[in-house]
């Protein structure tokens, strides 16, 4: 009897055919959706998997059983960063993880962020022409010694509108003395007898008289720098070298790099490029592309005061050539030069980086310079550190991706140094110290309390005093004294016995039912060798803000999933009401000649269902074909957010069985769901309708 | 006892603000085996008591028995079984079902009935086809049929049940006369050799010459219950020629 069923239901849907068809290509997107959404949804979650596991957070995060606050791996501005506790003795805990069979590999880490100033045009200039001088470079020196003149000329300005403001006259008489030292022929004649006095002079008294050019804030992970790069899959050196074993060091991350420490003009033309590149977008139409070219234009001058004068006549020449203008200058034929189209971008784009890129300092901060780093302590007292740049690195796929990008990464000690951690055997000197003093160490957010609560002690900081006083003032006597602890690396001991902040564990099964196991088994072990930790998976260490990103991109894909197929339902179950008044004869029909209302209902279950299977497996089939087809080609990523949730720089989802017949007990559902009232309302219909209607 | 009985029955239904008596008071009994017709003129009250008679309606008042069920104390689901089992519709519109063909139409009240094989079924089916002479139309769809031969498949639906009652509302209305002839030949001819009981409505006194009685209705009331002339079957007039 169901054929007969079927039967009529074709006949009804060939009979109002385009009705049929809105309907079907509604179910038909809405299948194509099922199946591709899913398809996209999974690769995401595999790719932003791969872009937190294999790049900070591994399979397990581990931290102290009792850190005030959670670990949130992504956790944004350090300000208020969260209290993760320390674990103090970190080679006892890596000897556990190291005795239990399903650890692969375990990674000492902590993440604190930092401020770096980047040095005026006349610190990096002196830098060259220090290093031109040591290398006996003759040629590059003359050069370097006229720009520096120039910019010695230029601070009297800067000079008088201190003196205008400052409160100790004889400092800056001492200052205009120096400056016009500086400045006098005789200085510069007597140059070339004693470069090296020479410069140490204008490196101590001139150049700190010059405008800093820019502060840079620095996130940044300490860790076991070896272990780190051999266990990250996603890990690679983009340039310079990694720190060698038993160096301190940091490394920049390509990204941020190329973000912040990159001259503004070069980023600028980078962005550009990945904009018209990857996201199609034309400077003609683009108003933020437009406004960039424009802000390259008017701020040449950011290009024309790195140019000593001989390499200014070099780009004058060549932009002379270049533009056609024989007789502009270099601001002028800048400014021209800058002003980009979309027909000649991505020739001058080459041009640039052949030309002028190689001229200018392109970063602040490049492979070999050294760092001063200006951190807080845990407990928040200032701190600095200097610290070689070694490389910049990046994680595969994702060098575009700002959050997969956010920090960069030095080795444990010099971390150690910077936030205040001190191994066991110091922490317990200290406190001797202290009880012997009767000085009682006192948390910044306790510190109210203890100096006006009741029973008030006047408390001093033992460990702030002395770095208060350094980081206000006689920063060349911090930078020598650093310089040679900076120099002095360290041993494999004083890396593994110590503090570290977290750890990030591999696991030799790293599948989604062995990590709570294996996340249990470690917490035991450690409890057991006298370790409290809390041991968390990578979706829970990544943090609220990631979760929700994932979240996110759920919620949106069921969300309109729900609304493509709600819309369905209800021009569906429209659709049939409209199909039970027209029918009103024929179903009394069949309930006089002795149908009971459950065959009218099942009547038009099956017409929906038909049309759910007919449109259904066409949705199947065209939603396979587009998931194939992109696993085979990718589907590109083309905004930031995409590079770190596809986990790289295109998108494979998998043609899996599962999504597909999920997909089709949803349509199903569906369609039979959206005609039980229309059903219901026709089996309603009585039979005495059979005799009243006529022909 | 009567295939049929009404004792007292009233129908009302409301028209906007007052209300409909299409029935008042009947008493009718109809006897198995007969062929008979209800007659009046339009909005007597034939179709009504049809509908009450064929169990999809229900009185207002008053009793109904059907093969001696009282349809007023059963439920919508048994009275549609009784319809299923015991009668047989044949329609003014003959509402077939416009997709099914011939075949299919006959045989689909048979596949509501779910109890008879699929051999016995196509057995009934080839053999009233012939009988109402259609067998080479089998596979035809209604609307390739002419308005007689459409009523033929109708007769041939209403008799596959092996019914005791056939219930038929004006079935020459929509027919020209020869075929409303035939087609009321071929009722006949089913009562006579079946002894099925036929009931019909309709206004058209060609229809009651050939009845063994007719049954007079006017304003909601039987005026006359006529006489059962015989009830051995009576042959039909011969159509009129031409």
């Amino acid at each position: 009897m169901r054929w007969v069923l079927v039967r009529i239901a074709l006949r009804n849907l060939r009979l109002h055919w385009v009705r049929t068809l809105i309907v079907g290509v509604l179910l038909l997107v809405g299948t194509w959706l099922l199946v591709v959404g899913q398809a996209a949804l999974e690769a995401i979650q595999v790719g932003m998997r791969h872009s937190v596991v294999d790049t900070v957070a591994g399979d397990l995060q581990v931290y102290s059983a009792h850190a005030k606050d959670k670990l949130e791996l992504y956790q944004s501005a350090a300000l208020a960063a969260p209290d993760i506790g320390q674990i103090d003795d970190w080679s006892a805990l890596h000897e556990v993880l190291e005795g239990l069979p399903e650890v692969e590999s375990a990674i000492p880490m902590g993440k604190s962020l930092s401020v770096v100033t980047g040095g005026s045009m006349l610190d990096t200039k002196l830098a060259e022409l220090r290093k031109a001088i040591s290398d006996g470079d003759t040629a590059r020196r003359a050069p370097l010694v006229a720009h520096v003149r120039q910019l010695v000329t230029s601070l009297r300005g800067e000079l008088d509108k201190l003196a205008e403001v400052a409160a100790d006259d004889d400092e800056i008489a001492q200052q205009r003395a120096d400056l016009a030292k500086a400045e006098s022929d005789g200085f510069w004649a007597g140059f070339d007898a004693d470069p090296l006095d020479a410069l140490e002079f204008l490196e101590n008294k001139i150049a700190p008289l010059g405008l800093q050019s820019g502060i840079y804030f620095l996130g940044f992970l300490g860790t076991d720098l070896d272990a780190f790069a051999k266990n990250f899959k996603k890990f690679e050196i983009i340039s310079g070298q990694m720190v060698p074993p038993g160096e301190r060091g940091f490394m920049f991350n390509t990204t941020t790099y190329e973000r912040l420490i990159k001259h503004r003009t070069a980023r600028r033309l980078d962005v550009i490029k990945d904009a018209r590149d990857l996201e199609h977008r034309r400077i003609a139409t683009d108003e933020d592309l437009a406004r960039k070219v424009t802000r390259n234009a008017t701020q040449v001058a950011s290009i024309t005061d790195q140019l000593d004068p001989e390499r200014t006549r070099e780009v004058t020449a060549l932009l002379r050539t270049e533009m056609g203008l024989p007789d502009a200058e270099l601001p002028e034929l800048l400014g021209e030069f800058m002003r980009m189209t979309d027909g000649n971008f991505d020739q001058r784009y080459a041009w640039f980086y052949a030309n002028i890129a190689p001229r200018i300092r392109l970063y602040a901060f490049e492979p070999g310079d050294t760092l001063t780093l200006y951190g807080q302590t845990k407990s928040g007292y200032p701190r600095a550190v200097n610290v070689k740049v070694w490389g910049v690195y990046g994680f595969k796929g994702l060098e575009r991706s700002a959050l997969a990008g956010a920090f960069h990464l030095m080795d444990l000690v010099t971390f150690r140094e910077l936030y205040g951690l001190s191994d066991p055997v110091t922490a317990a000197e200290v406190k001797k110290i202290t009880e012997r003093a009767g000085i009682e160490e006192v948390a910044r957010e306790g510190a109210e309390d203890a100096l006006f609560g009741g029973d008030a002690e006047v408390v001093q900081h033992v460990e702030s005093a002395a770095f208060d006083e350094v980081a206000g003032h006689d920063l060349a006597g911090l930078r020598r004294a650093a310089e040679a602890k900076r120099q002095a690396g360290f041993t494999q001991d004083e890396l593994d016995h110590g503090p570290v902040l977290n750890v990030a564990v591999f696991l030799k099964d790293a599948s989604e039912a062995a990590l709570p196991v294996a996340a249990e088994r470690i917490r035991a072990a450690a409890h057991d060798h006298g370790v409290d930790v809390q041991v968390v998976p990578w979706d829970v260490a990544r943090g609220d803000t990631v979760s929700g990103v994932s979240l996110g991109i759920s919620l949106l894909f069921y969300v309109s999933v729900t609304l493509v197929f709600l819309v369905a339902l209800i021009i569906i179950v429209n659709a049939l009401l409209m199909s039970t008044t027209d029918r009103i004869s024929e179903i009394g029909t069949i309930r006089a000649v002795g149908g009971q209302r459950g065959f009218v209902m099942r009547m038009f279950a099956v017409e929906a269902g038909t049309m759910g299977l007919l449109f259904g497996l066409a949705g199947l089939a065209l939603g396979a074909l587009t998931v194939a087809s992109a696993s085979a080609s990718g589907i590109p990523a083309t905004s930031e957010l995409q590079f770190f949730i596809y986990g790289g720089t295109a998108l494979h989802p998998d043609l899996v069985p599962r999504h597909l017949l999920i997909a089709l007990a949803v349509i199903v559902v569906v369609t039979v769901v959206s005609s039980l009232l229309p059903a219901w309302v026709a089996s309603r219909i009585s039979p005495v309708t059979a005799m009243q209607t006529k022909e | 006892m009567s295939i049929v009985a009404l004792v007292g029955v009233d129908k009302d239904y409301p028209l906007g603000k007052t209300t409909v008596h299409a029935l008042r008071g009947v008493d009718l009994e109809i006897e198995r085996g007969e062929f008979s017709v209800l007659a009046g003129p339009s909005g007597s009250g034939k179709t009504t008591l049809l509908n009450l008679i064929g169990c999809v309606d229900t009185a207002t008042r008053g009793r109904v028995l059907v093969d001696g069920h009282d349809t007023a104390a059963m439920n919508e689901r048994a009275r549609t079984r009784l319809r299923l089992d015991t009668l047989g519709f044949i329609f003014q519109s003959f509402n077939l079902i416009p997709v099914l063909d011939v075949y299919q139409n006959v045989e689909f009240p048979l596949l509501l009935k779910r109890d008879v094989k699929k051999a016995e079924r196509r057995r009934r089916v080839l053999e009233l086809v012939e009988r109402v002479g259609l067998k080479d139309q089998l596979r035809q769809r209604p609307g390739e049929l002419s308005g007689g031969q459409r009523q033929r498949v109708a007769i041939a639906r209403a008799l596959v049940t092996r019914p005791k009652l056939v219930l038929a509302d004006e079935p020459t209305a929509n027919l020209d006369s020869g075929t409303g002839h035939a087609i009321l030949e071929l009722m006949r001819e089913m009562n006579a050799q079946n002894g099925t009981t036929f009931l019909f409505s309709t206004h058209d006194p060609r229809v009651m010459d050939v009845a063994q009685r007719v049954i007079q209705i006017a304003d909601g009331r039987i005026v006359e219950t006529g006489e059962l002339l015989t009830t051995a079957s009576a042959p039909v007039a011969p159509a009129p020629a031409g």
